[in-house]
């Protein structure tokens, strides 16, 4: 036997400083017991290495550095058996070296946490020799290391250094992801970026009020509320707040909502969490003339002779058409000064007004106000004041029999005075709000006038008109975003547990108004839990998701395209449910069994559907009106014969997307001709849960990549 | 060039799910799209006798999001198309791909009606940028390469004209590195004219682009211990049916090839020979220079070891291409010479010839058996471009080789073997026969889809006379 010619193997492109193997192949022939190889400058065949290894193995390694990056060579093999006889040159094979490339991701480092369902990661590719990209894929692992979603495919002509971004969405709160890429250059080289460990926590808070999907079993759709308040607070100056929990709004400062809420200037309970700046006005709400409106002032009772019975409270005025026309004050509250915290509540029920103010601190003022302030600091009011900084006109001698009988309302006003109405007055819209003369920590507006005083700070519920927190911020809406933040709202939705989100719904936004909609969904499966998330956008990007969630329950078999939907429930079934596949057989001669090729990439579903054409009345029982019927038929005709895709759900949890294949025959029950079965078939042509799919299919207007 | 050990695995499998990728790749052939859609059909051929050597069409419905459509064709234009058919692994899911090629794309054809929405692509091998199908004409000049230029450069420097870097041109040592003659590209011609010119220099050897886009200029596989590349080990496999043609009208046994008669401006008419030189007189010779040819007519003297003298300038000895080997020359003969500074290179005669006849009498078709001589005189068409006897005795052996050595061409219907490539040398064992016979690989027409079958034609192996 002689030498057979080897084969050299190909080779992608590698670090020349590491070690690296070069193969080849030798089949038949003499037996291998050396091997030579032979490493060429492509460009002129200068031989730049050789060696030659005593080795029944078929590779070499060749040391680090003995090549050069950036370099175009080739190589060959030559064997020899044991009599040294030297078989002919392999086949040469072309092949690069490069430095090993870099790709980094720029904004995140392992342990980072990330405050939002969904994060923009970026990465930056690099390499020395300007080796160009193939492409690229992130991937997103679970925190035990599973593969949950990876990016489509990324495609750059750029030179190197390259800069991408992808975001990945969906995350679940306290929960710990990896991420990581890949890329593959123009020559095969193959680089990973470290595997970043990150953790997520955004709050996820239980945000029914701001969406709530409602299951409709009847009309086989879930359809989605949304209660966005967005309103955006105004200050005279720039924000100024307290350790990031409280807004200072000192002499001459105010705060102002004028957009986002309107409500009824006689049904309403306000609370407030706050410290006196000076007395006065502190807190304004109007209509759209300041002429109607409701001031909330500070103010203290007392003699300059009489330190022991000064005294704090809070008095409500109302106005309208400029004209006072009730009055309402609280109960008294000792040692009102600036280290006060206070809590102020106020509700107004048509003529039952209640109007409590606590006074919660006696600790040590922290405040350092560089205001004069008629507030004595650290002064409690039972310490001598001057007449003049007392407003020593306050009397109550309508109700309250004056200045001896204080000591009867007790601390927490629940034996405060009754309001002094002067006129009967209509009630009118509360579109403004402003706050000043105080610090505040919490402001709270809310419909429900069963609100009882609490010291605890609520959370926005499905009444709540306005509420802030001054956690640095002004906002007073139930949402993270201003209207200034958000050009557009996106519905989404997806199965509980799963990552991947589609887009169900786009609405521009370009008024508070558009904030909120009322969305039914149709196309989804019945017995499963779905999120359903809100997600304000602006230019394209994607903010902090809003997430409530459902679980489906529909009755019937249910057809919809985008124009409508129709229920089938008496007598629906599919006689049929066939899937095609593409499938080969050959035969080769030698073989008992033949080869099966398929071809995974065509596979579908047809399905016949039927059922009997039937019309409810107003309470959903059955009418057996001929008209009716006959109309409704008609409608089932025209639905299936207008050419748009259709989805087709069952109370089963099943659920197919396609085309009618085979239009609707009719058939009658019985020989009194009332009732008409109906028969189609459709053909698959899609996903119900793929974006791509129900775009091309015509369900949405809209492509969400 | 190779099989991975993936690829061979998975083509024994017995069941084969197919699964496609078609990747748009720009001028650097960077991946920069892939077109989504579903593949309705697709064929493939790679014939080495072909300028193109790799052809395929592919039909799809593309997807709606692909951007490629045929309504856009000017963004097809400077885009070459890189197609990948993978069979899933069995045992690890993994989807073994094999590289098609790369190619340009061809006349997009787009058909969109009620029940049809697809694409069909014409595919064609990255030689079409050099045969002037898409680009690779020449600027309208007559180029000339000289004798003696590099072959390695020359075709470097087209290439790179081309765009093209990667390559592997790799030419023994026992070959012509350098151009041995003149070559005249007239008018009109394309670089693959070009490059078609040089490869008839070393007659074995192959030019083509192989499926990376990589440029091959090498040997074909011609020795006597040439690496089976498919043998029964899969052809039990895949094999379904095999056709076998002798063609008797091709076979040759007596080749004679004539070349191009040169064009002579310095004639030396009749020689006089003295001791080892010949000498003439040659007036339009009024100095000597590199490259300067001259003819002449030797007298009835044979010299082995010939100096020629023209006039009364030095004689110079008669050496082969190299410089390095005496030429003999035969009495009575016209000869051509080129100056080549310290010796004459030896052109042959006015009209370089050669004959070869088989004259192994192993040989079935020995010419002094009972078959006879069966004799072919080549000239003319790409018979012009042999301009000395060196390339004329080069060729004449390498047509005995083609035209008295492989004759039977089989045709083998088989389950497709993707990454099967012509000039791959198979061992088969035929199933009416207990003889496992070696053939070469010529040409390759495979049909994709789940019932599409593979034809593999090829031609009984010797190795090379010459070798």
């Amino acid at each position: 036997m002689a030498l057979v010619t080897p084969i050299a193997l190909s080779m992608n492109a590698f670090d020349a400083s590491e070690n690296q193997t070069f193969s080849f192949t030798a089949s038949g022939g003499s037996q291998v017991v050396k091997n030579k190889l032979t490493i060429r400058r492509n460009s002129d065949d200068v031989i730049v290495y050789t060696s030659t290894l005593e080795s029944y193995g078929f590779n070499q390694v060749v040391p680090a550095n003995t090549l050069v990056n950036g370099t175009y060579y080739n190589f060959y093999f030559n064997t020899y058996d044991i009599e040294g006889n030297e078989s002919a040159d392999s086949n040469a094979v072309p092949f690069y070296c490069f430095t090993t490339p870099t790709l980094v991701f720029t904004n995140i480092t392992t342990g980072d946490t990330i405050e939002s369902p969904q994060y923009k990661f970026n990465l930056r590719y690099n390499q020395l020799e300007d080796e160009l990209l193939n492409e690229l894929h992130f991937y997103l692992y679970d925190g035990h290391g599973k593969l949950i979603k990876s990016s489509e495919t990324i495609y750059s002509s750029e030179n190197p250094p390259i800069d991408f971004e992808y975001t990945f969405s969906g995350f679940t709160d306290k929960e710990t992801y990896y991420i990581e890429a890949i890329a593959t250059t123009l020559h095969g080289l193959v680089v990973e970026s470290n595997r970043i460990e990150f953790f997520v926590s955004y709050g996820y808070k239980n945000t029914y009020f701001l969406i709530k999907p409602y299951n409709e079993c009847i009309e086989g759709r879930v359809r989605v509320e949304t209660n966005i308040v967005s309103i955006d607070g105004i200050t005279n100056d720039e924000p100024k707040y307290l350790d990031d929990s409280a807004l200072i709004l000192e002499q001459g400062d105010w705060l102002l909502w004028d957009d986002g809420f309107n409500f009824n200037s006689q049904q309403f309970v306000l609370t407030k969490w706050w410290k006196p700046v000076e007395l006065g006005t502190t807190t304004v709400l109007y209509g759209d003339s300041y002429s109607d409106r409701i001031e909330i002032s500070l103010k203290r009772y007392g003699v300059s002779n009489n330190i022991e019975n000064i005294k704090g409270y809070i008095q409500v005025d109302g106005y309208r058409n400029g004209v006072k026309y009730f009055t309402k004050q609280s109960n008294f509250i000792d040692q009102l000064n600036n280290n006060s915290e206070l809590i102020s509540y106020i509700n107004i029920n048509g003529s039952n007004i209640n109007v409590i103010l606590t006074n919660k601190n006696n600790i040590v003022n922290h405040l350092e106000f560089n205001v004069k302030s008629n507030v004595e600091f650290n002064r409690l009011t039972d310490l001598y004041l001057i007449d003049s900084d007392v407003d020593i006109s306050i009397r109550f001698p309508y109700t309250f029999g004056g200045f001896n009988n204080f000591g009867t309302r007790d601390m927490l006003g629940y034996n405060a005075l009754s309001a002094e109405f002067y006129n009967d007055v209509e009630p009118f819209d509360i579109v403004n709000i402003r706050l000043m003369r105080c610090i505040v920590d919490h402001f709270n507006i809310t419909k429900n006038t069963d609100t009882q005083y609490s010291e605890t700070k609520p959370e926005w519920d499905l009444d709540t008109i306005l509420d802030c927190d001054f956690n640095g911020n002004i906002r007073g809406g139930n949402v993270e975003f201003t209207l200034q933040q958000v050009d557009m709202i996106k519905l989404k939705r997806r199965p509980y547990g799963t990552i991947d989100w589609i887009t169900i719904f786009k609405k521009d936004i370009t008024s508070i108004d558009d904030l909120n909609f009322d969305y039914k969904d149709y196309y989804l499966k019945s017995n499963i839990k779905y999120e359903y998330a809100i997600v304000p956008c602006l230019h394209g990007a994607e903010f902090n998701y809003i997430i409530s969630d459902v679980t489906t329950k529909f009755n019937g078999i249910f057809v919809s395209d985008n124009t409508d939907t129709i229920r089938l429930i008496g007598g629906a079934l599919y006689p049929s449910d066939n899937i095609t596949q593409q499938i080969g057989i050959l035969q080769p001669y030698n073989k008992q069994y033949p080869k099966v090729i398929t071809n995974p990439n065509i596979r579908y579903r047809t399905l016949t559907v039927t059922g009997d054409v039937l019309t409810f009345d107003e309470n959903n029982a059955l009418d057996k009106d001929r008209g009716k019927i006959i109309n409704e038929r008609k409608h089932w005709e025209e639905f299936l014969t207008n050419g748009n895709p259709k989805i087709i759900k069952d109370w089963n949890g099943d659920i197919i997307l396609g085309k009618i294949t085979t239009p609707p025959s009719f058939s009658y029950i019985g020989n009194d001709m009332i009732i008409p079965v109906i028969s189609f078939a459709i053909t698959e042509q899609g996903q119900y849960d793929s974006q791509s799919d129900m775009y091309n299919n015509g369900f949405y207007s809209f492509l969400d990549k | 060039m190779s099989v991975t050990q993936l690829e061979y695995n998975v083509a024994k499998q017995n069941n084969r799910e197919l699964h496609y990728k078609l990747y748009i790749l720009n001028h650097k052939f960077q991946r920069v799209d892939e077109i989504g859609g579903v593949l309705l059909s697709d064929s493939w051929t790679n014939d080495s006798t072909s300028d193109i050597r790799r052809t395929g069409t592919i039909t799809l419905t593309p997807d709606d999001n692909t951007s490629y459509r045929v309504q856009e064709g000017s963004k097809w234009l400077d885009k070459y198309i890189q197609v990948y058919v993978g069979i899933k692994d069995i045992h690890t899911d993994e989807i073994i791909y094999t590289n098609m090629g790369i190619y340009l794309i061809d006349n997009p054809n787009q058909v969109y009606s009620a029940t049809d929405d697809t694409i069909t692509l014409q595919l064609v091998d990255l030689m079409a940028k050099f045969t002037g199908l898409r680009s690779g004409s020449l600027d309208g000049y007559e180029y000339q390469l000289f004798q003696g230029d590099n072959i390695k450069d020359i075709i470097i420097a087209i290439l790179e004209e081309n765009g093209f870097y990667d390559y592997v041109i790799n030419i023994d040592a026992d070959d012509y590195t350098e151009l041995p003659i003149d070559i005249t590209i007239d008018i009109g011609a394309t670089y693959y004219d070009m490059l078609s010119k040089i490869n008839e220099i070393n007659i074995n050897y192959q030019m083509y682009f192989d499926v990376n886009g990589v440029f091959h200029y090498e040997k074909i596989p011609s020795g006597y211990n040439e690496q089976v590349m498919i043998d029964d080990d899969m052809w039990q496999e895949v094999y379904i049916s095999h056709n076998i043609n002798t063609d008797y009208d091709s076979l040759k046994n007596d080749i004679i090839v004539i070349g191009a008669t040169h064009d002579i401006d310095n004639y030396g008419a009749n020689a006089t020979a003295s001791g080892n030189t010949y000498s003439m007189t040659i007036p339009s010779v009024t100095e000597m220079y590199t490259d300067l040819k001259i003819g002449f007519t030797t007298p009835n003297t044979a010299i082995n070891e010939p100096y020629v003298k023209i006039g009364s300038f030095t004689a110079y000895p008669v050496k082969d291409e190299y410089g390095v080997n005496f030429v003999p020359l035969k009495a009575n003969t016209y000869y051509v010479l080129r100056f080549k500074g310290t010796y004459w290179y030896y052109l042959g005669e006015i009209t370089p010839r050669y004959e070869i006849k088989e004259t192994n009498p192993e040989s079935p078709f020995y010419v002094y058996g009972t078959l006879g001589e069966v004799k072919i005189v080549l000239s003319g068409g790409d018979y012009e471009n042999i301009t000395n006897e060196d390339l004329a005795k080069s060729r004449a052996e390498w047509e005995l080789y083609t035209r008295c050595r492989l004759l039977d061409n089989i045709t083998i219907t088989n389950v497709p073997l993707l990454w099967a490539d012509v000039n791959w040398v198979i061992d088969i064992t035929l199933p009416n026969e207990t003889e496992k016979r070696k053939y070469i690989i010529k040409s390759i027409n495979t049909t994709g889809g789940v019932n599409g079958t593979q034809s593999i034609t090829a031609m009984r192996y010797y190795p090379y006379y010459a070798n």
